[in-house]
């Protein structure tokens, strides 16, 4: 169960984080933009295992001497956290750059401040691109959480895992995991497609 | 809180851990390899007219997309030996990578088979080409061209995979890092070394495939 909640948090803090560092990086200027360029394309330069390792160890030690004694799972989450931040914000600012100029300039010829023409003209462009590569995203958080289980997080891999070395007979355990991450991960494509469908009849 | 950088550790294991990154490097190459064949395979059975490889393709990449490497990777080497195909760590990485690599390549393969405007392809049977020079000359060169920029981004993630290596114990460089960092304890060095080295060696790699994207390019 800690497998599901653990890609859902991560999920739903990496989008909406993501799609504010994604407007950031489209539309800040270039000291606004540095920190969050650098953030973003640091993490999608390392694999994630080595994400989730650097969190575990240096941010739980450095917690540690604040007094804060971060848990296996928070680690986990955060770690996870930032990797979805930083695919969604890099999908987000692609898909708020393809958006043709044209359609801001007239916004503003019609005299829209610009809260009201990114809420009318640019988000719900935004939001139909950008569902595809988001249920992406949202496969490979799925399969980024039994990465996790090599931090020691107890969750689906690490308990058949623990039962692997407990009945020693590795493959059936291991097969129905893949199993059930197989199925799972398709509901979502499925739920994407679904989405896909729903929103191109606006089209 | 004390915490004392030391360039020292960094010194004495950065041979083990370029080790770890050419060795990371090595598999992914051979890995990527076969993935491109096993890609180009299964592509052209998504869009053959045969039903029947239409579902195997569709099957083959659905599974190996939806599942976590980790547990192929686990499944290949802790469970196929019960089934008596043993392997050692390495080759039997190597195998899972190349499956998964061979999924997602698939994928990208078949997009970019699907975009060659048909007519291109009825003027070569116009000509009178046989099917294998249809394929040949006429389809693979246009969809290499057509799917280069994605096919990159999924080389670089693909080497990025390599690290997961690290958990069936081949000495990579995570694996490095990870030793070194609960061996001395000196995270900031091990980490930031193992990351440095990363993005180092991702940067190159997409300088290289974007001049190569560059040089093919259609003028």
């Amino acid at each position: 169960m800690n497998t599901a909640a653990l890609a859902f948090f991560a999920i739903i803090i990496g989008t909406t984080l993501g799609i504010l560092f994604g407007f950031i990086l489209c539309y800040g200027n270039k000291y606004l933009k540095f920190p969050f360029r650098l953030f973003v394309d640091i993490i999608r330069g390392i694999p994630g295992l080595v994400t989730i390792f650097s969190i575990y160890y240096i941010l739980g030690f450095l917690l540690s001497g604040l007094g804060i004694n971060l848990t296996n799972l928070q680690s986990g989450i955060i770690a996870l956290s930032a990797l979805s931040t930083a695919q969604v914000a890099e999908i987000t600012r692609g898909a708020l750059q393809s958006i043709p100029k044209g359609q801001i300039e007239a916004g503003k010829t019609i005299g829209l401040s610009f809260d009201k023409i990114f809420v009318f003209i640019l988000f719900p462009q935004v939001i139909l691109q950008i569902i595809p590569p988001w249920i992406n995203t949202a496969t490979e958080m799925t399969k980024g959480s039994t990465l996790l289980s090599l931090i020691g997080v107890s969750e689906l891999l690490l308990t058949a895992h623990q039962l692997v070395a407990t009945f020693g007979s590795a493959l059936p355990y291991y097969m129905s995991v893949g199993l059930i991450f197989f199925l799972i991960n398709t509901l979502i494509q499925l739920f994407g497609k679904l989405l896909e469908k729903k929103s191109s009849y606006y089209q | 809180m004390l915490y004392y950088f030391s360039f020292r550790a960094i010194q004495n294991n950065i041979g083990d851990m370029l080790n770890g990154l050419g060795l990371g490097l090595f598999m992914g190459v051979i890995s990527l390899s076969f993935g491109i064949i096993l890609g180009l395979i299964f592509a052209f059975a998504a869009v053959s007219s045969n039903r029947a490889l239409n579902n195997i393709a569709i099957l083959y990449t659905a599974f190996f997309r939806n599942t976590p490497l980790l547990i192929l990777v686990f499944i290949t080497y802790f469970g196929l030996p019960e089934v008596g195909i043993m392997m050692e760590r390495t080759i039997s990485f190597i195998f899972t990578l190349s499956l998964y690599a061979g999924a997602y390549m698939t994928e990208i393969f078949r997009a970019g088979l699907q975009a060659i405007p048909k007519g291109i392809i009825e003027a070569g049977q116009a000509i009178g080409l046989s099917r294998f020079h249809i394929c040949w000359n006429i389809q693979l060169p246009i969809m290499f061209r057509y799917v280069l920029p994605s096919m990159s981004n999924s080389l670089i993630s693909l080497f990025k995979d390599t690290s997961l290596a690290a958990a069936v114990t081949v000495p990579e460089l995570t694996y490095f890092a990870r030793k070194l960092n609960i061996e001395t304890f000196q995270m900031l060095e091990a980490w930031g070394t193992a990351a440095f080295l990363y993005l180092v060696t991702c940067y190159l790699l997409s300088y290289l495939l974007r001049k190569l994207e560059h040089k093919l390019r259609i003028e």
